[in-house]
């Protein structure tokens, strides 16, 4: 089950980043949690030099001080270069388990070409 | 005329199309930026670079709407060194079947997404769009280099021939980029790891105040 967490409530930055990137044009960042309480992180879009650090800024202010597991659901994420790996690779750092669902194949390309897939736990 | 370089001459009349949000200028090339010419020294740079590798045309960075012909003349006056006849025929030189499409961009960020788009869609129409998203990739990495690094307005060419797919990205930066090891722990310098990956080869030529940092795909 996936549910939304009401983000009024409980994560008030995770919304306001979602209205801030949208009006930009660049990414969508939003925030839920599947029924095992991950959360799960939903990129939307196109990552590159130009809006990695403002997706970078998003994410961590939507999973804050997680540092157990978080899931990025990339089945909307049409496009990413190093930049956008890198910015996974961030969160890695801090955060046991990383898991990427749905990456398109060319997201699964990047991770496999550049060698860090142990890093990552890669669903379809 | 004598085609040195080996390189298949621009189809300028297929260009035009893909510059839907400019206008191209002929015969006479100039730049410009709602009516002002964008500065002496950057379009020295780039006219130099391009000199180098192909028969080029500048084109209006504004729609065709925004400028009119009394912008242009303006233009034209007031830099008679920088706006000036450069447009080299060369029609015989392109081998048979060779396609080649060039734009530029300003140096802004956000214009990496739009080369992606002007690659992806140029090489789709040309049947190589099995590929297209590697090229997206390379051409992200390339362009990405040149506004980090460079801070440089930069140009696209794609050519090919046959089964062979060009990219090209020339900037106005003498710098060379550079492979660092890459680990899971560093966070830059993949970009180049993923050009030489997903392309057949590549490489680095200087240009007069720039370079051209080039991949070779097949289809």
């Amino acid at each position: 089950m996936v549910w939304h967490v009401p983000a009024s409530r409980t994560r008030p930055d995770a919304t306001a980043t979602v209205e801030e990137l949208v009006e930009a044009d660049k990414i969508e960042v939003g925030i839920e949690a599947d029924g095992a309480r991950t959360p799960v992180v939903k990129l939307v879009g196109e990552i590159d030099v130009s809006n990695a650090d403002l997706v970078q800024g998003a994410i961590d202010r939507s999973i804050e001080d997680q540092r157990q597991q978080v899931a990025f659901d990339l089945s909307d994420l049409r496009f990413m270069d190093s930049s956008g790996l890198a910015v996974l690779l961030r969160v890695a750092k801090r955060v046991a388990v990383v898991e990427l669902r749905n990456p398109a194949p060319i997201v699964r390309r990047i991770i496999q070409i550049t060698g860090v897939s142990s890093v990552f736990v890669v669903s379809s | 005329m004598a085609c040195a370089t080996g390189i298949p001459a621009t189809d300028f009349s297929r260009e035009r199309q893909i510059l839907t949000s400019a206008e191209q200028v002929t015969p006479q090339d100039h730049v410009v930026d709602d009516g002002e010419i964008i500065s002496t020294k950057e379009l020295e740079g780039l006219r130099n670079i391009l000199e180098r590798i192909t028969p080029f045309m500048l084109s209006c960075t504004s729609a065709a709407s925004e400028v009119d012909g009394s912008a242009r003349g303006e233009a034209c006056k007031h830099r008679p060194n920088v706006v000036g006849t450069r447009h080299r025929e060369g029609a015989e030189c392109a081998p048979v079947g060779a396609r080649e499409s060039t734009m530029w961009f300003p140096a802004d960020a956000g214009e990496i997404r739009r080369a992606r788009d002007f690659v992806r869609s140029t090489i789709s129409d040309w049947g190589f769009g099995r590929i297209a998203d590697d090229a997206a990739v390379i051409i992200s990495e390339l362009a990405g280099n040149s506004i980090r690094h460079a801070d440089s307005a930069f140009f696209v060419t794609v050519s090919s021939h046959r089964s062979d797919l060009r990219l090209s990205v020339g900037d106005a930066s003498e710098l060379q980029p550079t492979t660092r090891e890459s680990s899971p722990s560093a966070n830059a310098g993949r970009g180049l790891v993923l050009v030489a990956a997903l392309s057949d080869s590549w490489g680095v030529e200087s240009s007069p105040g720039g370079k051209i940092v080039w991949a070779d795909l097949r289809r």
